[in-house]
């Protein structure tokens, strides 16, 4: 139902303590995506229906409640429980790797990161929940 | 200073313990009682060795006496049965010759008896038996003294001279008496040789409990009071930690030892405190290098994501957008170049190399210059900024680059703060008693900080957790700015209310033209580090 046609802009959902970055994101991929911005997760999940990502990005370092906690909230909702979440954070990937996969995240990218890889790892992320989910909606 | 006083410190952490001899004496009064114990662990043997020597002089005059009675009682009867020859020989032919050889005799004998009675000193059973042998000797000698009177006289007939010759027999009692002599000496001296023996036995145990006993006090009194404390003491050390106080009961010790043990109380608590001090240090630094590497990775991915995005779009018709980007850049390249600038003034600050040169400065001019530098921060965000002073000509005595550290510090706080729209006010005002102060005021319409913000703000490093929110920071913009007004002699004061807004101020010195051109201008010194 919200599976993105070829027609379709994706849904891409950034959430940053630092606004800043959420309109440099904008900056980044407003051609390609469709994209909503949050400057917590509380801002977010306070009425989450307003945008049904195809795929979310998470800041790690927050304030209040860190990158962690939001997606382990974003797991707890049936809608969101399937959406991608890729971590974005100034800390060590090595180190924060259970922590992430624990938290239920698809992927982690280190800060600063280079845009290339971004993009291409989102493009990915994206790529691989049409393959997962493209079976299914062709049985039902 | 940050210690207890003395080794009362230590002394009232522990209850009072019983009242114990061993914690009155001082090292110098147990070094005494030791020595005192030497001393008689010396007399022990000297009193031994006294009593075998008395023995010995006991035995070895016994001896001389007994070796007088053998060698002088033998001839003491040869003189007796002499004498009594000479008498009887003169009794019986009258011949005067005789009595010379009895006086001769009689001569030897005295002599000897003498030298008998000389050995058989004090009031001995021998000695009055020799007294008895000698008085019995007189009267044997004064009877026939007598017999000799009456010869020479004439009046001894021959049958009477037979009869007192015939009833002569005062030998066979003195034999007698000097057999029982020896005897007695012979006894005697078995006696000495035993009581010898038992004096010897007597100071060899003297001895050995005179040393068991000085060796046993000596160890138990260098046990209680030096070495156990000494090892606890060295135990506790060995076990003790920068995060545990510092809390041996030592139990009785010499007060020497005592001071030791407080002393290194004092030097555990000293040590613990620069531990603390340490570690706390450190995790302020690991976490502002945290809150840098955050910062400084979100602005450089802003910064390498725009270059990229430009490079796509490259050749593609302006529409506007491009601006923004370039915008972008330029704004998070300044917000970096100015960060690094307030670290490398911090760390200038602390380590004493930030010197200042105090002159007359206008402070609307230096706000005007920082507003110039952070143009494109706040241009950004469309706020509005007004400078208002009462006086056109206000100067202020000041270093001109700390204060513009200090300009620039403020309002990059002020703009960082501040939401979009937002507002911006700098007054400076005369102030003081005789109105010879400026107060400096940089207010704005930002989020505001909680009381809890601004205790922590002015403590150091520190940022606020909606500020966080709002816009990237350091908390070390705060920090330096305090340790420049400290070197001004000012201090930063905060006023705020959370949503509403902030206002910082501060006050400086007015310039005054006749006091301070004299002293004051061209001042450079040095500053101590900013504590």
């Amino acid at each position: 139902m919200n599976l993105p046609s070829s027609a379709q802009k994706a849904r891409l959902l950034v959430i940053d303590d630092n606004r800043e970055f959420l309109s440099a994101m904008d900056a980044f991929f407003g051609r390609e995506f469709e994209i909503a911005g949050f400057d917590s997760g509380a801002a977010f999940l306070r009425n989450p229906k307003l945008f049904r990502p195809d795929i979310i990005v998470l800041d790690v370092d927050m304030p209040e409640r860190d990158g962690f906690s939001v997606c382990r909230a974003i797991r707890r909702r049936k809608a969101l429980s399937r959406v991608p979440v890729l971590f974005l954070s100034a800390l060590e990937e090595r180190t924060e790797w259970e922590r992430w996969r624990d938290a239920g995240g698809d992927a982690f990218l280190k800060k600063p990161f280079d845009l290339p890889e971004l993009r291409e790892t989102i493009r990915a992320m994206l790529d691989s929940r049409r393959i997962r989910i493209d079976p299914r909606t062709g049985a039902g | 200073m940050h210690f207890p006083k003395e080794p009362a410190g230590q002394d009232r952490q522990q209850p009072e313990a019983a009242p114990n001899i061993g914690t009155r004496w001082s090292l110098r009064t147990t070094f005494r009682i030791a020595a005192v114990l030497l001393f008689a662990y010396g007399l022990g043997p000297a009193i031994a060795y006294r009593l075998l020597k008395r023995a010995e002089d006991d035995l070895a005059k016994a001896f001389q006496r007994d070796l007088t009675f053998l060698v002088e009682l033998p001839p003491l009867q040869g003189y007796v049965r002499e004498t009594d020859l000479y008498t009887a020989q003169f009794l019986a032919t009258g011949d005067r010759a005789w009595l010379n050889h009895r006086d001769k005799t009689l001569e030897r004998t005295a002599e000897c008896l003498g030298s008998v009675l000389k050995a058989a000193t004090g009031a001995s059973i021998e000695r009055g038996m020799i007294v008895e042998l000698e008085r019995m000797l007189k009267t044997h000698i004064a009877e026939q003294d007598e017999w000799i009177r009456r010869k020479s006289s004439g009046r001894l007939t021959a049958t009477q001279a037979a009869v007192f010759l015939s009833k002569q027999r005062p030998l066979d009692r003195l034999v007698e008496m000097v057999l029982q002599i020896r005897r007695m000496n012979v006894q005697d001296l078995n006696q000495r040789n035993l009581a010898v023996r038992r004096s010897s036995i007597a100071a060899f145990w003297i001895l050995i409990s005179a040393i068991a006993v000085s060796a046993v006090l000596l160890i138990l009194i260098f046990m209680k009071f030096l070495i156990d404390p000494i090892t606890r003491l060295a135990d506790y050390a060995r076990g003790w930690d920068f995060d545990r106080p510092w809390d041996l009961r030592l139990g009785p010790a010499a007060p020497e030892i005592q001071a030791l043990h407080a002393r290194m109380g004092q030097m555990a608590q000293r040590l613990a405190d620069r531990y603390k001090k340490e570690a706390g240090l450190v995790s302020l630094k690991s976490s502002l290098i945290s809150i840098i590497s955050h910062e400084f990775n979100n602005a450089l991915s802003v910064i390498q994501g725009i270059t990229h995005v430009l490079e796509e779009t490259e050749g593609e018709p302006y529409d506007g957008q491009r601006r923004g980007y370039y915008e972008m850049i330029k704004a998070n390249t300044r917000a970096l170049a100015l960060e690094v600038s307030a670290i490398l003034n911090m760390g200038r600050l602390e380590s004493g190399r930030l010197a200042f040169r105090y002159s007359a400065v206008d402070p609307v001019e230096i706000v005007e210059e920082s507003l110039r530098k952070l143009r494109i921060l706040h241009e950004r965000k469309k706020l509005k900024i007004s400078i208002d002073t009462t006086e056109p000509s206000l100067r202020v005595r000041a270093d001109r680059e700390a204060l513009m550290l200090v300009s620039t510090n403020l309002l990059t706080n002020a703009i960082k703060y501040t939401p979009l729209d937002g507002r911006i006010w700098i007054t400076f005002t005369p102030s003081g008693e005789r109105l010879d102060r400026v107060r400096a005021v940089f207010e704005d319409s930002g989020i505001g900080m909680s009381p809890e913000d601004v205790r922590r703000a002015l403590s150091g490093y520190y940022r606020t957790a909606d500020g966080k929110k709002m816009a990237r920071g350091f908390g070390i913009g705060l920090s330096l700015t305090r340790s420049i007004l400290a070197q001004h002699g000012s201090d930063l004061k905060i006023e705020t209310e959370q949503n509403k807004g902030s206002a910082f101020s501060f006050e400086l010195p007015r310039w005054d033209e006749e006091r301070d051109r004299e002293n004051g201008a061209g001042d450079r010194r040095s500053p101590t580090a900013a504590g």
